[in-house]
Formats: structure tokens, C-alpha cells, sequence
């Protein structure tokens, strides 16, 4: 289990949640992945939006929120350990009916998105 | 019948070569087992299965490489946020669309519970993601 925070900064403003992944934590997880060139792999991209993600539930349900499922996750381009990552989450904006257990996410890189997913957990009991 | 090493066929090293060996593959389904016996968070189970869906895909004829990166995941169900032991891969390909692989993806406990099935699309290395 990590020793340290994954992020350096994380922060909950209205519905959405902002954090920055730590730079340790995005060489560490680029570990073999791949040498030579070195990128995080999808799993840990999915892994930090879910992290923020999780944070994000529970400060609007409390705690114990699980992840279910990572209903789809795409990635555009290769995130490299060497520069800012920020993970931003947010309820869906899509006009779908609401659905409490759902979330979005973003990994961005110079601004740019990265990839992007929706995520579920557990509904709030 | 023996199978190649999936450390002769990925990239990954140290860490992030979490395959230990391919158990099985008849042309359309591939299975194989854990490098180690962890113990793995759901993102590690995830990126062996992803791992397995990429030497399944490499190994069909005219398929990506086995260096093939991943461009989405798709229904991925968490049935266990972690687990502690050996775990079995299972990997199929569902369809090909243009460059692309997607792939049935599951893992398994050596006792046959299910930690994490889905599925995740492939795409070759020129196109990378992730």
C-alpha cells in the first residue's frame, strides 16, 4: 500500500473535485511501463480518476463509497511522468436523468484532456 | 503444448510485467496466470487483464503487435477492489474495427471467483494512449 498521498493538492468546490497527481507517485507507477518510454498505463490513469472520483462521492455522500465500474474510459493521448497531471471529477453534465452513483472524470496535460472516463459507485445507502 | 514467455512477447518490465506465463490459447481465447501472487489493487488486476488482452490480440493473425496500447475500456465491473493470491487471466476477442481489437477481459482467483471482467480495445503503438 502507497506511504504517500497520491496527489499534491486536492480540493472540492461544488460538484467538482481538482488534484494534482504527485510526481513521485506518476514515476512510480511508470515503472517498466515502458522502458525507454515511459507512460502511466491506462489502469493507473483509471486508478487516479477513481481515487479523485471516490473522494469527490464521498464528501457528497459520506464515506465508504466503492467503485463498481468503470462504465467507459478513453485515452487520447500518452500521459508521461514528467508533467503536471491533473485529475478533475464532476457529476455528469450530459442531461442523462440523474443518477447519483455516477461520475465523470478527466486526466489533463497542459491543459489538454488526456483521457476521460465514467465511472460507478455505489449508490449511496 | 507449450507457450512463449510473456516476458519474450511485452515490453513491460520489473513492476509492470504482471504475467507470469500463458496457460492456454486455441486461436480465439487466451489464458494465463499472474507474474507473483501480489497482493493487487483493482487498477493492477485491470492492467493484467489489459496486459492479456494485448498478447491475445498480437497473437491473431495480422494483429497488433504484442506492444499494442489501450484506447478504452468499456463496462469494466469491480467485483473485488483487491485481492491477495494467483490470479487467472482470461482474454477473447470480440471484434476488429479498422486498426482496433476489443477484447473480453476477466480475471479470476485460482478458486474460480471473479474479481474484475470487461472489456478493453487495443489499438497499435503508432496510435499510442495508454
Amino acid at each position: 500500500m502507497d506511504s504517500e498521498d497520491a496527489f499534491t493538492s486536492f480540493a472540492v468546490h461544488g460538484g467538482q473535485a481538482r488534484a494534482v497527481v504527485r510526481p513521485s507517485h506518476a514515476r512510480r507507477l511508470c515503472e517498466g511501463h515502458l522502458p525507454g518510454d515511459p507512460f502511466l498505463p491506462g489502469a493507473h490513469l483509471v486508478g487516479l480518476m477513481a481515487e479523485v472520483a471516490a473522494r469527490l462521492v464521498a464528501a457528497r455522500s459520506g464515506p465508504a463509497s466503492a467503485l463498481r465500474e468503470v462504465v467507459r474510459c478513453v485515452f487520447l493521448t500518452p500521459v508521461r511522468p514528467d508533467v503536471e497531471i491533473v485529475v478533475t471529477t464532476a457529476e455528469p453534465g450530459d442531461g442523462r436523468a440523474p443518477e447519483p452513483s455516477l461520475v465523470d472524470a478527466e486526466v489533463r496535460v497542459r491543459g489538454a484532456v488526456a483521457a476521460h472516463a465514467t465511472l460507478r459507485f455505489a449508490s449511496p445507502t | 503444448m507449450s507457450h512463449p514467455s510473456p516476458a519474450a512477447l511485452l515490453e513491460h518490465r520489473g513492476p509492470a510485467l504482471l504475467l507470469g506465463a500463458i496457460d492456454a490459447f486455441d486461436g480465439h481465447q487466451l489464458l494465463c496466470t499472474s507474474r507473483g501472487t501480489g497482493p493487487w489493487r483493482w487498477p493492477e488486476i485491470l492492467e493484467g487483464a489489459a496486459q492479456s488482452a494485448g498478447l491475445m490480440a498480437g497473437m491473431q493473425p495480422g494483429g497488433p503487435s504484442a506492444t499494442a496500447v489501450i484506447a478504452e475500456y468499456r463496462g469494466v465491473i469491480v467485483h473485488a477492489p483487491s485481492h491477495a493470491g494467483t490470479i487467472r487471466y482470461a482474454a477473447r476477442l470480440v471484434r476488429r474495427l479498422l486498426h482496433f481489437w476489443r477484447c473480453r477481459i476477466e480475471a479470476r482467483s485460482v478458486d474460480g471467483k471473479l474479481l474484475l471482467e470487461g472489456e478493453v480495445t487495443l489499438s497499435p503503438k503508432a496510435r499510442a494512449r495508454a
